[in-house]
């Protein structure tokens, strides 16, 4: 009887241990594939690409505002990341990058994309008052453009991801080295 | 017999878990994500940003000049004719190849007609509508955007040596080669960055 539930006990440990590589957190990824797309991303370092996604931060002179990584293909593991920045300024452009990143930097592809958040041209005034300095920035803080443009951003930010928000796939992060790490699944 | 029979199942079953135990040790440990720093240069990006006063949502001085862009060089030349120009724009980008960019004539100028381009297709933009539909032939803010481009990325930035398009076009009045606003649309990025000097 004892003998039995031992063999019992020892299959239900044995069963976990294989679960704990198969199981899924809420993104639909399991430990193994977490570990293997945090590798892929670091592939990154020190590239062009970590350098830009400083670079682009810079420029418009705020953080991300998503950054996505999906699951596309296990064999190979090909992975789809997706970044996109809403400006601080009107003057400035939205900015995405779509990237399909593999484990190989030949076979990856990095691809950039702008548009404007505001369609007219701002600035300041020319001295006659007239027209806009075209020299001049527009510094109108693009915050300042209401919930309707907030809502542009949204719409501009979902419309260039693309499928990449949908299992599996979890959310990153942007570091100071431009490095990208994934954030846990909640 | 029978006793021994079940020590001796009791021993394969202690064997079993034991192993459990351990195949499930080395599978989290495998599966787990390793601990990365977090601090200093491996903490999350940040901006900082120029301390200067909001006033109505505006910024009333001038800002940072740091967050222009170079992505391009342009060389200018008159083609017979009044008022008609041939621009070359080439990269010089730090991103890798552009393949689309729109180029924002100074205010004031309008661009009568885009005449062609050496490569992609560059065709003339604008708001139209002003006033309803008083004035049909009226278009405001206009701007060129050239697509279907691969200007390929020069081999460093200070060379100039990137792929380049050159576009004709007419103007109503003289263009001055410096009121030139470039913006970059579409690049492709390549991956071993671009020397800068």
């Amino acid at each position: 009887m004892r003998a039995r539930l031992l063999i019992v006990t020892a299959a239900g440990v044995l069963a976990l241990a294989g679960c704990a590589s198969h199981a899924v957190d809420s993104g639909g990824l399991t430990a193994r594939e977490r570990t293997a797309a945090q590798s892929a991303m670091d592939g990154l370092q020190n590239s062009n690409i970590s350098l830009q996604l400083v670079a682009i931060t810079k420029w418009v002179q705020r953080v991300p505002a998503a950054c996505r990584i999906r699951l596309v293909s296990r064999n190979p593991s090909t992975y789809k990341v997706y970044v996109f920045w809403i400006p601080y300024l009107a003057a400035e452009p939205y900015v995405w990058l779509n990237m399909k990143v593999t484990n190989d930097p030949r076979t990856s592809t990095f691809h950039l994309g702008t548009s404007e958040p505001v369609l007219l041209p701002g600035g300041r005034l020319s001295a006659n008052g007239r027209s806009v300095n075209p020299r001049s920035v527009d510094t109108t803080l693009l915050s300042r453009y209401g919930p309707q443009q907030a809502r542009k951003s949204h719409e501009t930010l979902v419309a260039h991801g693309g499928d990449v928000f949908a299992k599996p796939g979890a959310m990153c992060q942007v570091l100071k080295n431009g490095s990208l790490r994934l954030l846990p699944n909640r | 017999m029978r006793r021994l029979r079940g020590r001796a199942g009791v021993l394969v079953a202690c064997a079993l878990v034991v192993a459990g135990v351990i195949a499930a040790l080395i599978i989290m440990k495998t599966g787990h994500e390793t601990t990365a720093p977090t601090t200093g240069q491996w903490a999350p990006i940040t901006v900082t940003r120029p301390s200067v006063p909001v006033i109505g949502g505006g910024i009333p001085v001038d800002i940072d000049p740091l967050i222009e862009r170079k992505d391009f060089s342009t060389t200018l030349a008159f083609l017979p004719g009044t008022h008609r120009y041939r621009i070359t724009i080439s990269n010089i980008s730090s991103l890798g190849a552009i393949n689309s960019f729109q180029w924002y004539p100074p205010t004031g100028l309008h661009i009568v007609k885009v005449m062609g381009s050496t490569e992609g297709r560059c065709t003339l933009r604008g708001l139209t509508g002003f006033g309803g539909s008083q004035f049909p032939t009226v278009v405001l803010h206009q701007s060129v955007l050239c697509n279907q481009l691969d200007l390929k990325p020069p081999s460093c930035t200070c060379l100039g040596d990137g792929g380049s398009v050159t576009i004709s076009f007419a103007t109503d009045k003289a263009f001055a080669a410096g009121d030139v606003d470039l913006r970059v649309r579409a690049a492709t990025l390549v991956f071993k960055p671009i020397r800068a000097y």
